[in-house]
């Protein structure tokens, strides 16, 4: 056995290098994976809206494929909101659903709302709640996908009000941190 | 002959995952030295 370790000890050496950089390779990558893809669900809805905004040139905007949204007007804080043909009258505006203040507090208090079956969040609602587990996953999370929301938070601060844990990748490695000395 | 390929190829097989460990364990120990 000795002899043929000594006889290939090089290949052995390239066997561990090779594995080692496979496996660095592949836990690196798997961290940057989880936060990119809300970018990429916010992307594809506004191509999906661009159509719809543009009209006639429809066919145009996908050919150019122009992923930045459009905005009709400016947001600078000092500068005077010009009127558009839709904001001619204050009611229109005030029949608009004004869902940041009127959604209901949850079972959990402010900041929550509890979560309709088949229906998205309410506005300003991104985190979900597990009662179950009582963890809350941010879209952070690569879980965030997958849990099926009982209750939705408006921050984490509103969530670890009420008795929610952040979903943590390795909660392991918290739990005994005396061992990492080895 | 043909136990000795064998053998290379275990210890091929045996090193890759030794490595393959070895890098898997300084990627978990490594953020947490970092906090200390």
């Amino acid at each position: 056995m000795s002899s043929l370790l000594r006889n290939n000890w090089l290949w052995s050496l390239l066997a561990f290098v090779l594995g080692a950089a496979i496996t660095w390779v592949l836990l690196d990558r798997r961290v940057p994976a989880g936060p990119p893809e809300p970018a990429a669900v916010e992307e594809e809805q506004v191509e999906e809206k661009e159509p719809v905004l543009i009209g006639a040139g429809a066919a145009e905007a996908e050919a150019e494929v122009a992923p930045e949204p459009v905005f009709s007007r400016l947001m600078a804080p000092g500068r005077p909101e010009e009127l558009t043909l839709f904001d001619t009258d204050s009611d229109t505006t005030a029949t608009e659903p004004q869902v940041h203040d009127d959604v209901p507090p949850g079972r959990y208090g402010v900041g929550s709302a509890d979560a309709v079956p088949h229906q998205g969040p309410p506005d300003g609602f991104t985190i979900k709640g597990n009662a179950q587990s009582m963890l809350f996953h941010t879209p952070d999370s690569p879980y965030y996908g997958r849990t099926k929301p009982e209750v939705w938070f408006r921050s984490e601060a509103d969530a670890e009000r009420a008795g929610f844990t952040k979903y943590a990748r390795r909660p392991r490695k918290s739990a005994n941190p005396g061992n990492t000395a080895g | 002959m043909s136990w000795l390929i064998a053998q290379v190829w275990i210890l091929l097989l045996v090193s890759f995952v030794l490595g393959s460990a070895a890098a898997w364990l300084v990627y978990r120990l490594r953020p947490s030295k970092g906090a200390h």
